[in-house]
C-alpha cells in the first residue's frame, strides 16, 4: 500500500503535523485520542465508585469532543454519545437514591 | 429499588443534562452551519429535548390547586386536590412515555436494535407499577 506523505511533508508545526495525520488516518486519530481520554479518566476516577466515573468522564469527554467536533476532527456522533451516557448515568444515579 | 420521587427527579435531571449539553453545543457552533444542518444533531435534539412538555404539565398542576375555588364550599377544594393528584399520577405515566420516547430516540440516533430500548423501558414501568400497587394494598 503508498500512502500519500505530502501533507506530513508539507506540515510546518506540530499542529499541523497533528491535522495531518489525522487527515491521513480519516479521523481515526482523534477518535483513538478522546477514547483514550474517556478510559484513562474512567480508570482514575473508578475509586469514587463507577457510576460518579461514568457519569464524569462522559461529561467531560462531551465537552472535549464537541470543541473536537466543531473543527472537524470526529463526528457529531460522539459528542451526541457521550450526552447520551452521561444524561443516562445521571438518571440512574437519582433512580437509585445517591 | 427505584422510588417514584426519585426517578421522576432523575428524570428532571437527564432531561436538564441533555438540554445543557444541547445548549453547550449550540452556544460554540453559533456561527457554525454544519451543526442545524446534520441531521443526527437533529434527530438527537427533537427527541430528547421535551423540557417545554414537562414544564406544561407541572403547570396544568399547579393552576389545578390556584384555581380551587372555596365558594364552592368543601367540595370544590376537594375537587381540585382530587383532580391534581389525577393529574400528578397522569404525569408520572407521561413521564414513563417520555423515557420510553427517549431510549427509542437513542436507537434512532445511534443504530442501538430497537428492542433493547423497549425492554428497558418495559423493565421500569414494571418496576414501578409493582410498587404503585405494592404502597397502594401494603404488600
Amino acid at each position: 500500500m503508498v500512502y500519500n506523505l505530502t501533507p506530513i511533508q508539507n506540515s510546518e508545526s506540530i499542529p499541523a503535523l497533528v491535522v495531518a495525520a489525522d487527515g491521513l488516518s480519516g479521523n481515526v486519530l482523534m477518535i483513538l485520542f478522546i477514547l483514550a481520554i474517556f478510559f484513562v479518566s474512567l480508570l482514575i476516577l473508578k475509586r469514587f465508585g463507577f457510576v460518579y466515573a461514568w457519569v464524569s468522564s462522559t461529561w467531560g469527554c462531551f465537552v472535549l469532543s464537541s470543541i473536537l467536533a466543531l473543527g472537524g476532527f470526529i463526528n457529531i456522533i460522539w459528542p451526541l454519545g457521550f450526552l447520551a451516557g452521561a444524561a443516562l448515568g445521571t438518571l440512574y444515579l437519582y433512580a437509585i437514591g445517591q | 429499588m427505584i422510588e417514584i420521587k426519585n426517578y421522576i427527579l432523575g428524570i428532571l435531571a437527564f432531561v436538564f443534562v441533555i438540554v445543557g449539553g444541547v445548549f453547550w453545543m449550540a452556544s460554540i457552533y453559533v456561527n457554525s452551519s454544519s451543526l442545524t444542518n446534520d441531521p443526527d444533531y437533529v434527530a438527537f435534539n427533537s427527541t430528547f429535548n421535551k423540557l417545554e412538555a414537562t414544564s406544561a404539565q407541572v403547570d396544568t398542576l399547579e393552576t389545578g390547586i390556584t384555581q380551587a375555588e372555596p365558594e364552592q364550599g368543601l367540595f370544590g377544594v376537594l375537587n381540585s386536590l382530587i383532580s391534581t393528584a389525577w393529574n400528578s399520577l397522569k404525569l408520572i405515566y407521561s413521564s414513563f412515555g417520555f423515557m420510553t420516547t427517549a431510549y427509542e430516540g437513542l436507537s434512532t440516533v445511534f443504530g442501538v436494535p430497537v428492542w433493547i430500548p423497549l425492554i428497558i423501558g418495559a423493565v421500569v414501568i414494571v418496576i414501578i407499577t409493582f410498587q404503585i400497587w405494592g404502597a397502594i394494598f401494603q404488600r
